[in-house]
């Protein structure tokens, strides 16, 4: 591996360990929208291209990665009512050990995450991820315009939806200084 | 007599396909009958002597597949929790056709050899957007406008390639094109899928590709996702083992033949070879020229260079049809993880200083293990995830690899090498940040 793909295996394991921790789901749409964030907002340094997707932006090469990372035992995937949910898995802190300085970096950026979007669904992950890459694609839109289009790429998020979820991310566009 | 508008294939897979008059001009195009010079498997022949079936046929099985899915599918009882997703009857005619045809042309853009040489495409491209471009050239285009009633190429292209590879806007998808599809390129129950794992299968002369496709298809019903209520294909409970069956046929499929590490060195000859003949080692993304390109023309320039000392593919030709390919050297134990993870980078980088950059190579690849998760219809009409209902799916594990190859004139000499180094290799922390 490159320093690169196991840079953004300690940054997904951290995750996966803080929901972990945290006793909730981490199924893939979780981590996907989790590294979307880091890397939109925060800067964080994951890799990893994303495009939009049948639940929001959501990568392939992440995808990729997190087979590998479970191929190296560095995670593992546990059946879940719906879907899997991703756990630690035995050489994670290998992993970990290498990039303290990432980590410790990164992890107030990984304490929103656990705040905001840990404790939210697929359904609600997907009308915030969505308004997030709207807001990067078309930076001079204005919220009302923003809208029409993420109900016309997402027709079962409604307009109501679509305006809460680009007026939340505006918010931490804001709060963050990355606006 | 009666003018014939249905015309019949024999197929070793699906007994007959039938084929419309406008099909056939389809698959009488020049861009299709170019599939008849490709080899699904690339050079997999050279380790299955059967394994010789080209993407031509394929492309017929999945059109014949994708026909008998569809008709499932919009077919009664619908589910009426999903009924508003469905247009009328007669607009259900327009898009059982560009399904068909969809499916027909899904690899028209796979280059020679089709997987085993994506590599050599221009960095970030796949087949896919050749396969698009294909689909809406002039040419193609003529085609599809003079069909009764003509036919959208935009329609047809997003059924061929799917939303995952689709090289435009994805925006462009509207969730009836997102269903659609799923019938050609799903993961759980795609006709390409099927149809590569029960040819593949047959060809190259294993079993394990094998499922019961006739049971699974006449169980797919299009349901709203447990999770997300997006409609999506779906199965009743009854057709679960035959889903099963298809997870795990892949499973053995990837271990047994598509990963089976003659066929996986030869890749890695073949690509060295194709950079050294195309223009600026690149294979060009122009469709014209696309279609220039078969494996014919790759296998007769190999021929000469493998005769010539000189030619610059010269190395790649020779070790490629004189059968000196690259040998394993190393594949790391679970032992060897444990103490290093990136193990098989530490092997490469110390083999590559102590025998030469030409004579190492690393190949590795995983294909992800997370249980195919799908919407299930059980007999009490309850939609539940297929992860309740099944005892199978998430026992299924990751098919992967990870090696190192030498050439096998230095395999011996590697062996011995690696032998007495290899514990000192392995405590090599290659990527470290300082603490």
């Amino acid at each position: 591996m490159t320093a690169d793909e196991l840079r953004d295996w300690a940054i997904l394991g951290r995750i996966v360990e803080r929901v972990e921790e945290q006793k909730r789901f981490c199924g893939e749409t979780l981590l996907q929208k989790s590294a979307y964030f880091l890397k939109e907002m925060f800067g964080g340094p994951i890799s990893a291209p994303f495009r939009i997707y049948y639940y929001g932006p959501f990568s392939f090469d992440l995808r990729d990665t997190l087979a590998m990372m479970e191929a190296h035992d560095v995670v593992q995937t546990v059946p879940h009512e719906w879907g899997a949910t991703y756990r630690l898995g035995r050489r994670y802190a290998q992993v970990r050990d290498r990039f303290p300085r990432t980590l410790q970096q990164l992890e107030p950026a990984i304490d929103w995450v656990m705040r905001e979007l840990a404790p939210l669904g697929v359904k609600e992950l997907e009308p915030l991820a969505t308004a997030l890459f709207l807001k990067r694609e078309q930076p001079q839109a204005n919220d009302e315009a923003l809208a029409v289009r993420l109900h016309e790429i997402k027709p079962h998020v409604s307009i109501d939806s679509a305006h809460a979820a680009l007026q939340k991310v505006g918010m931490w566009l804001a709060a963050n200084g990355t606006a | 007599m009666l003018p014939k508008y249905e015309h019949e294939i024999r197929d070793p897979i699906h007994t007959f396909i039938r084929v419309s008059s406008d099909e056939r001009r389809v698959v009488d195009s020049r861009a299709f009958q170019r599939l008849r010079h490709i080899h699904q498997l690339a050079l997999t022949f050279l380790v299955y002597p059967g394994a010789t079936h080209r993407r031509f046929e394929h492309c017929l099985g999945v059109m014949d597949l994708a026909g008998r899915i569809f008709d499932v599918i919009t077919g009664q009882p619908r589910h009426p929790d999903v009924q508003q997703i469905f247009p009328s009857e007669k607009e259900l005619d327009y898009w059982r056709t560009v399904v068909r045809m969809g499916a027909l042309c899904h690899d028209l853009g796979h280059i020679p050899f089709s997987h085993g040489a994506e590599a050599v495409l221009p960095a970030g491209t796949h087949h896919e957007q050749l396969s698009v471009d294909v689909i809406l050239s002039t040419e193609m285009r003529t085609i599809w406008s003079t069909m009764k009633p003509p036919i959208e190429p935009l329609d047809v292209a997003k059924v061929a390639v799917g939303l995952k590879d689709w090289p435009r806007d994805p925006k462009e998808f509207t969730p009836w094109d997102e269903l659609l599809t799923e019938i050609v390129t799903g993961n759980a129950f795609g006709a390409d899928r099927a149809d590569y794992l029960l040819r593949d299968s047959l060809h190259a002369g294993v079993a394990y590709g094998h499922f019961d496709h006739h049971r699974l298809i006449d169980t797919l019903r299009v349901l709203r996702a447990p999770g997300t209520g997006k409609p999506t294909i779906g199965i009743e409970r009854g057709g679960m083992h035959a889903a099963e069956g298809l997870q795990l046929a892949r499973y053995f499929m990837f271990e047994q033949l598509y990963y089976h590490r003659v066929r996986r060195a030869l890749d890695l000859h073949l690509r060295d070879f194709l950079r050294a003949i195309l223009p600026g080692g690149v294979y060009p993304l122009n469709v014209e020229d696309h279609l220039q390109w078969t494996d014919n023309d790759v296998l007769m320039a190999m021929a000469a260079a493998a005769k010539d000392a000189h030619h610059d593919g010269h190395d790649a030709a020779r070790r490629i049809l004189h059968r000196s390919f690259y040998r394993v050297l190393y594949e790391p134990t679970q032992d060897d993880l444990n103490t290093n993870i990136n193990a098989v980078e530490a092997v490469r980088r110390a083999a590559k200083e102590q025998f030469g950059t030409g004579a190492v190579a690393r190949d590795r690849e995983a294909k992800p293990a997370k249980p195919m998760d799908f919407a299930v219809l059980r007999d009490d009409g309850q939609i539940v995830s297929s992860l309740q209902e099944s005892k199978v799916l998430d026992r299924i594990p990751a098919a992967t690899f990870d090696r190192v190859f030498i050439v096998p004139e230095l395999r011996e000499e590697a062996q011995r090498w690696l032998n007495k180094n290899l514990r000192g290799i392995l405590q090599t922390l290659i990527e470290e940040e300082g603490k």
